[in-house]
Order: C-alpha cells, then sequence, then structure tokens
C-alpha cells in the first residue's frame, strides 16, 4: 500500500487530487469514493444523502452530501454522466464505514460518465498520483487516521 | 490591491429572509464576491432544520398551533427554534481559504466571534466540541457547510431565549423525555443580554484582523439577488422543506449542546430514558418503577450498565449502545 503521513493512496485506481477523490473504471462504468485525505479532513461522518440511480449530474456536480461536525459539504463527480448505483445500504449499517474503509466498503456512487476521457480535472494515476498527493498533504498539512486506529 | 472583507448587516429582517439573504451571500462568495461577514435580526419565530435532518423529528401540532414556518438550511446541525431577541451572523470565505480539516475550519472561524463576545463583556470561550460556551453553557447556536465553493458558519447571540418554546418544537416520545430535554436545555443553554450594535462592532474588527482583510461596508450584488429570489422560492417549498427520505434513527435523541443529550429506546417493549452529560447520567428511567429504583444513583454510565446488566443484560446493552452514539 503507497501512503504518506499516514495516507494511503492505493495504486489500483484514478485520483482527482484536488477534488479528494478516487475513481475506479469497470467497463463503461466509474465507481467513486474519497480517499484517506478526504475522510481525515471530515472527520467522523455523521450523515449522507446521495443524488439517486437514474439523475443525471454535471462535471463538478455533487453526486452526494455529507454532514459532519455540523459541517455539510458535497462530494463532486468528474464525470457529467447518469448515478447508476449508490452505497446507501452500507451507509446505513455503518455511518462510519467511509471513515473505515473509504477505499473499499465505503465507496459512494457508481456512474455512467458520458465522456470517461473528459473529466473536469485531470485524473492521476501511479507514482504521478502518489507524488501529487504527497505535495497536496504537505500543503494541507494532514496526517491520516481512520476511525478503527 | 487590498483585500476586502465585505460587511452587510441587514438589520431585522422576517424569519424567510434571516435564512435566504446569507444563503443568497455564499452563492455569490462562491461565484466571486469577497469574503462577507453578515449580520440579522429576525422578527418573527420559526424553526430551522439542518439540511439533513427530517422534518418528522419536529411535532406538527405544535409547529401548527404555533403557526411557526419550516425551513431547511443548507448547513448542518439539527431542528431549533429561532425567535425575536438572536442576532445571527455569518462569515462566509472561499473553501480555499479555510484549514484542511472541518473542525479546525470551524473552530478558526468561531475564534473571531468568541473575541468579539469578550469584547462585549462576555467571559466566552470555544469548548473542545467547538461549542461557544459561557462556563459550561452554550451561549451561541452554529452551523458550517459548503455552499458551492464556499464555505459558511453561522452563529447567533442570544439576548433572550424561550426554553419552552425551543424544547416544544421537537417531537418527544413521551412527557418525561420531553420535560428531561427542556430541563436540560435550562441548565445548559444561556442567553447573554448584549448590545447588538456593539457585538458587531466587536465582530466586525475581530474578524477583520484575523482573516488579515480590510473591512467595507458593503450590499447585496445583482446576482446574489438573483440567487435571493430563488431561494425565496426554494425555502418554502414543501418538497424542500419535506426533504428527502430519510432512513429512521434507531431511537429517539435531542441535542442541548455538545456532549448533552436526552435520549429514549425500547427493547423488548421495555422503554429506557436516559439524559447523559458525557458520561455521567443526569437521570435515567428503566421500565418498571423498580428497576428506576435499582439503578437510581448511579453517577456514570459504566456504574448504570453494570447494575442494570444484572437484572438485564439485553436493556443494559441498550443504555451502553445509546451512550457510545451521542448525536451530532
Amino acid at each position: 500500500m503507497e501512503s504518506y503521513r499516514g495516507c494511503h493512496v492505493p495504486p489500483d485506481r484514478l485520483y482527482d487530487i484536488e477534488g479528494d477523490l478516487w475513481v475506479r473504471f469497470e467497463g463503461e462504468l466509474a465507481r467513486l469514493g474519497m480517499t484517506d485525505v478526504a475522510q481525515t479532513r471530515m472527520g467522523k461522518m455523521v450523515s449522507i444523502v446521495f443524488k439517486k440511480p437514474g439523475r443525471r449530474v454535471r462535471a463538478g456536480g455533487s453526486v452526494a452530501t455529507v454532514e459532519s461536525a455540523k459541517w455539510v459539504g458535497p462530494i463532486h463527480t468528474p464525470f457529467a454522466g447518469e448515478v447508476v448505483e449508490v452505497n446507501e445500504a452500507a451507509f446505513a449499517r455503518d455511518i462510519l464505514i467511509a471513515n473505515r474503509d473509504p477505499y473499499g466498503e465505503g465507496w459512494i456512487s457508481v456512474i455512467r460518465p458520458e465522456d470517461p476521457t473528459a473529466p473536469k480535472r485531470p485524473l492521476l494515476e501511479g507514482r504521478e498520483a502518489l507524488e501529487a498527493y504527497m505535495a497536496r498533504i504537505d500543503e494541507l498539512d494532514v496526517s491520516c487516521f481512520r476511525c478503527e486506529d | 490591491m487590498t483585500h476586502q472583507l465585505r460587511i452587510i448587516d441587514f438589520g431585522e429582517v422576517d424569519g424567510l429572509r434571516s435564512q435566504t439573504l446569507w444563503h443568497a451571500l455564499a452563492y455569490g462568495v462562491s461565484e466571486g464576491s469577497p469574503p462577507t461577514l453578515s449580520f440579522m435580526e429576525p422578527t418573527e419565530p420559526y424553526v430551522s432544520i439542518g439540511y439533513h435532518r427530517s422534518a418528522a423529528e419536529l411535532d406538527p401540532e405544535v409547529c401548527g398551533a404555533e403557526g411557526l414556518p419550516v425551513y431547511r438550511r443548507m448547513v448542518g446541525g439539527g431542528p431549533v427554534y429561532i425567535d425575536r431577541g438572536q442576532l445571527f451572523f455569518q462569515v462566509i470565505v472561499p473553501a480555499t481559504t479555510v484549514e484542511a480539516r472541518r473542525g479546525d475550519a470551524i473552530r478558526r472561524l468561531l475564534s473571531p466571534a468568541v473575541a468579539a463576545f469578550n469584547d462585549v463583556g462576555i467571559e466566552a470561550s470555544l469548548d473542545r466540541g467547538n461549542e461557544v460556551v459561557l462556563g459550561d453553557r452554550k451561549i451561541c447556536g452554529h452551523a458550517a457547510g459548503q455552499i458551492g465553493n464556499a464555505v459558511v458558519v453561522v452563529g447567533n447571540v442570544i439576548d433572550s431565549f424561550n426554553h419552552t418554546a425551543a424544547a416544544s418544537i421537537v417531537k418527544a416520545p413521551s412527557v418525561e423525555a420531553r420535560r428531561e430535554f427542556l430541563t436540560l436545555m435550562r441548565r445548559f443553554v444561556s442567553p447573554t443580554p448584549t448590545d447588538f450594535a456593539a457585538f458587531i462592532a466587536a465582530a466586525r474588527k475581530r474578524y477583520s484582523a484575523a482573516l488579515d482583510l480590510v473591512a467595507v461596508d458593503g450590499h447585496l450584488t445583482p446576482g446574489e439577488e438573483e440567487h435571493l429570489a430563488r431561494l425565496d422560492r426554494l425555502f418554502v417549498d414543501p418538497v424542500w422543506v419535506h426533504g428527502v427520505h430519510r432512513p429512521s434513527e434507531r431511537w429517539w435523541r435531542a441535542k442541548v449542546k455538545s456532549g448533552v443529550w436526552v435520549a429514549h429506546a425500547k427493547r423488548n417493549g421495555t422503554g429506557l430514558m436516559v439524559a447523559l452529560e458525557g458520561e455521567r447520567v443526569r437521570s435515567l428511567r428503566v421500565g418498571s418503577e423498580e428497576l428506576t429504583e435499582l439503578i437510581a444513583g448511579s453517577e456514570t454510565v459504566p456504574e448504570a450498565v453494570r447494575i442494570l446488566g444484572e437484572r438485564d443484560s439485553e436493556l443494559a446493552e441498550l443504555l451502553s449502545e445509546i451512550a457510545s452514539r451521542p448525536p451530532a
């Protein structure tokens, strides 16, 4: 596992670094989730509302809103497209699922991008993603931790 | 170029505008308006619910009988009763300018307000839960959120507060639970009578210094006026007020301040009502008088769980679970 200052950056997916979002393509679909940095910045989640399957979202639009510490904020999608699946059941069972497992069980939504080659911001992968994230982690001055830590 | 902190004091406004004005400003800052500090005083009572909360948490009979409008805000927190005698302030800045961690950002954006309280003679402080307190009493409600590319933190100065009305708007599962909620609210929520003009002057100075911006009086831009008109319509739309379907909570909870709350739940037909202050049990009723007597005097959750567990392990487990999940 690639990590920096406790923040994991798995190499098996793409990253919207500025959006603190990961993307994993599954055929013509894209699964989205918060990165370790995102869940650390947010703190313990207390609520989430998803944009429902079937809804169209614009690039940079919100696929969900999350609340922690009386703070409500959006999770943005890098692509315009249609929401096809949301992880509502997992969050209903355990609202801290993204705090515990942001890259696995705590994924957020699956969308069908209208043009997967045209994300709102460049998606980085591999070493390039890790290095960009290392710079961002230093800039933000965060160190990551999970709920089970 | 000098960077400005736009100051807008809207004065007295109706209930709807006391919500929609600052949301319009947030959209404006998101689209390039300068960082903004705004103030307003609602002229009528209403209920505000947090973005993620269910309108089903409210007592429809009380809200209906009192003719209280309900407005859903785009920031967090629970249902609150708002009335005359409260000055609301909002600090709105670009999202890129705040701390990475939300808790840190809220703390930094509330700290100048705490300093302003101090300037007007109220020895307020910010506790570990980011509550603005005087001693152990909450004196300022707050909430936060990101609207577009702007971060907004809202708070209030409470000149007078109707605890009974504030406790009555929340749908309670029993008379005892409502009474306990009111008791805790009276104990832990205090108004701090203040000259609003003096607070505004102090906040203007403190926020300007903390954000390193020059305070300049301003007004809504044409774009913000358009957002305001849209928000005025949105906030009275029943679809917006009732929101999306939200799964029911596993048990009833009502928060008074960070770490202080009342909960009510049932297991196997037996009711349990507990009022907690952190790990401290302020009040606990379980099923029969006999059980309640048995645990009377338990001062901490572990002690109550242990004693209750000797008679009913499932209720003890429920109490432990409730205590481990304080409301946000």
